[in-house]
């Protein structure tokens, strides 16, 4: 399976996370159910401007910053 | 009777909390700040079935760790004023992530009663829970509400008060591998009598290992002859679980709340999905922008059409169809309070007769009111139009359709919010800089936006547009809005230029989008009373009273004795010896110590700029008295320019202290605002020359 960073995946797969480096926004995105072992599906990724992911029945959006730290394992699509 | 129930109201953001707070207290709340903090505190005595319960709401929080002044509000208040019930917030729609906080709240307290919200947005959409199921697992009352329908509410209250008093132990959440090392700490912490008194030692031992920074510290200087040990457990744990202690603990958590609390509890039906396409079109990074940008436009316009006729006005003028105009101006709502205003002073003058005390009366303290009370309907349908977009589910959208655009800059999506409640109060502006996530671009945005024409300089530069008159006055506003957000974002750009890489970093997005729905009025009118009380407290004071004031210094002469003629007053000495300042904006000639005058006024509210200019000339009306200033268009450009830029007024730079704590940041503002407003203002004054001799 392939492991990469939550803002190169492709539009419409569902990755699930494996680890989060580091930054301010940690604890945050854990808070809001972005953390190891969540299964999160892409929304919207069109390569530039914000990502958008849905977790159970939240949609949130996170810059390509915050996305570039999130490594993420594709399961799906 | 029995004693009053003190019952703190916690929730992750975007539950409906403030819409249930409001409910409860049916809008009768005091609000104050936490102590030492900026965070707003509201609290409401209400009675119930002949019990006293005193609701207090607290911020809205994600989770219980230690990082953001809400969540140590959060904490402090359960650990330290001891109340009878926490009542806890979990969204029926997302039940799932926000039972995380129940959780958290219920392994430091068993004192909780949780209240599920949304329950009939959640069974349209196909969402059913077993609220009795739900409630035998956590040991706690759970009860179903739909604050907006006011179904459920009084159970609500009747399981707080049943709650009160009533001691339930706290939950046990299974954290498999950790629980060896759990309970070692959790044994360390029990040998201390102090912490344990206050604390559930287990969730001391998750916090320890959680690497919570409160918790640390208390280890570490209560704990002193066990703490090194303490951390070789925490170490040892470490390498057994293999990754970072805070995630592992988290998703045990998530999994409790799966496999223990909501099993056969949450049956979710789907219900035909209608995929609406056109949301995405705030997602793609083409035509975000321009939807975003394009509904911003029509919001605004829509408002400053209401508001003061503008820019229509100036559109039929320039038509030709003068009169039509002028029934617009007289019928926006700037022009119904003048007209108000106008019989309310003519009538007391009539019916007590011309003194000094009836002029006081009236140009003082009537003239103080009217300068605070018109300006609130023009912020009101300022912020009713926001709190449309947010409540709707737009506004977050809008905020990700921008934040390409103002990333460039240096900003993020999150600084929409402060920039767009700005052009109708920088009070209220300043305030709304703390939903910005990142401290970095908070400070940054608290700097810039009184760069942002609020609707009193609206109403200045309109005064002046309309004296200056032909082309050049119907372009001066819509330029001196295009130049302030330039403004806005070259020196947020430069800025975020110097400052640190690690910094620069912080400028991101992170943002939930909740449904799009239509707008619940009384959700609107929340958001739309919560930003305008700033306005009326904080400017409202210091509106009136200055207003008061420099009626008063403008009717005092040198010696000290009462004048009528406000040339002979001690505040037009000063300004006389001043106007030299206003000399390189081409301001000269035998009134510019008006422009001076009103210039200091406008510093305590820019409003008063306009009136300063009536009282000085004496002038029947605004337009008039500009005219009498006898300035050249150039110069009159550059003054508008100047005045709408040169200083955040006072209130505004009582809010940037207030929210910053530091004079020395207040200060920076100040100058920092003087600087740009004097060089462009003369760079204009010298180019419009050269334009208008041109043409």
């Amino acid at each position: 399976m392939e492991t990469t960073t939550l803002d190169l995946t492709r539009e419409g797969s569902v990755v699930t996370v494996l680890e989060i480096r580091g930054g301010g926004w940690v604890r945050r995105l854990y808070q809001m159910g972005i953390l190891p072992g969540s299964q999160v599906k892409v929304v919207f990724n069109r390569g530039v401007g914000p990502i958008v992911v849905r977790i159970g029945d939240v949609e949130v959006s996170l810059g390509r910053g915050i996305a570039r730290r999130i490594v993420v394992k594709v399961t799906q699509g | 009777m029995s004693r009053q129930i003190i019952v703190g109201l916690v929730g992750q953001p975007n539950v409906g909390k403030s819409t249930l707070f409001n409910v409860l207290t049916r809008g009768n709340a005091i609000v104050t700040n936490w102590p030492g903090t900026t965070v707003e505190r509201s609290e409401a005595v209400i009675r119930h079935n002949n019990s006293e319960i005193k609701i207090i709401d607290l911020p809205g929080i994600y989770g219980l760790s230690y990082l953001t002044p809400e969540e140590r509000i959060t904490r402090k208040f359960i650990t330290e004023e001891n109340p009878d019930v926490i009542v806890v917030l979990a969204d029926s729609t997302i039940l799932e992530r926000t039972l995380y906080l129940v959780i958290e709240i219920l392994e430091l307290t068993g004192r909780v009663v949780v209240a599920v919200t949304k329950v009939d947005e959640a069974h349209s959409r196909g969402v059913h829970v077993n609220y009795d199921l739900i409630s035998k697992r956590l040991g706690v009352p759970v009860v179903p509400v739909s604050a907006i329908k006011g179904n459920g509410i009084d159970q609500l209250l009747s399981s707080i008060v049943e709650k009160a008093g009533v001691e339930s132990p706290v939950l046990r959440v299974e954290y498999g591998e950790l629980e060896a090392f759990i309970n070692a700490i959790e044994e360390l912490f029990a040998g201390s009598r102090q912490l344990s008194s206050k604390y559930p030692p287990r969730w001391l031992a998750l916090k320890f290992l959680e690497g919570d920074v409160e918790v640390e510290e208390l280890a570490r200087r209560q704990l002193s002859g066990v703490y090194s040990e303490l951390c070789m457990v925490r170490e040892e744990a470490k390498r057994r679980i293999g990754q970072d202690l805070a995630a592992f603990i988290s998703i045990s958590r998530m999994r409790f709340i799966r496999e223990k609390i909501l099993k056969d509890a949450l049956i979710i039906a789907p219900l035909k999905k209608i995929e609406k396409s056109w949301y995405r079109l705030f997602y793609n990074p083409f035509t975000a922008p321009l939807l975003s940008l394009g509904i911003l436009l029509v919001v605004f316009l829509a408002v400053f059409i209401v508001n003061t006729g503008f820019p229509l006005t100036t559109i039929l003028d320039k038509l030709g169809y003068t009169e039509l105009a002028s029934i617009i101006r007289e019928y926006s709502i700037s022009g119904i309070i003048d007209k108000l205003f106008t019989a309310l002073s003519n009538y007391i003058v009539n019916s007590l007769g011309e003194s000094p005390w009836t002029l006081f009366l009236v140009n003082g303290l009537l003239g103080g009111v009217a300068s605070v009370i018109v300006f609130i309907p023009l912020i009101l349908i300022v912020m009713m139009a926001l709190g449309a977009l947010e409540d709707s589910g737009l506004l977050p959208r809008l905020a990700i359709g921008v934040h390409l655009l103002l990333n460039k800059a240096g900003l993020s999506g999150h600084a929409l919010l402060p920039l767009s409640i700005s052009m109708g109060c920088n009070v209220p502006g300043v305030m709304s800089t703390r939903a910005v996530p990142s401290s970095s671009e908070r400070l940054k945005l608290i700097l810039l936006t009184p760069f942002i024409p609020c609707q009193a300089r609206l109403v200045v530069l309109l005064a002046i547009a309309t004296a200056i008159g032909g082309f050049a006055g119907a372009l001066l506003v819509p330029f001196i809005y295009v130049v302030s957000f330039i403004i806005v974002f070259t020196l947020s750009y430069i800025i975020h230029r110097l400052t640190t890489s690690e910094r620069r970093e912080e400028v991101e997005l992170l943002l939930e989008i909740p449904p799009v729905h239509k707008p619940y009025l009384k959700v609107v009118w929340w958001f739309t009373w919560h930003y305008l009380k700033h306005f009326i407290t904080k400017a409202g004071t210091v509106i009136l009273i200055v207003s008061i004031a420099s009626w008063l210094l403008q009717h005092t002469s040198l010696g000290f004795m009462y004048t009528d003629n406000a040339s002979e007053s001690i505040i037009a000495s000063a300004s006389r010896s001043l106007s030299i300042i206003l000399r390189p904006l081409g301001v000269s000639g035998e009134y510019s110590w008006i422009a001076m005058y009103a210039v200091i006024m406008g510093f305590l509210a820019k409003e008063l700029v306009l009136s300063t200019i009536v009282t000085a000339t004496g002038a029947s009306d605004p337009i008039e008295a500009f005219k009498t200033l006898g300035l050249s268009t150039p110069s009159a450009i550059s003054l508008a320019l100047f005045i709408s830029l040169y200083i955040p007024c006072l209130a505004t730079v009582a809010t940037i202290h207030g929210e910053t704590r530091s004079w020395k940041y207040t200060i920076l503002s100040i100058i920092l605002m003087l600087i740009v407003a004097y060089s462009l203002g003369v760079l204009a004054f010298h180019i419009a020359n050269i334009l208008l001799t041109i043409n």
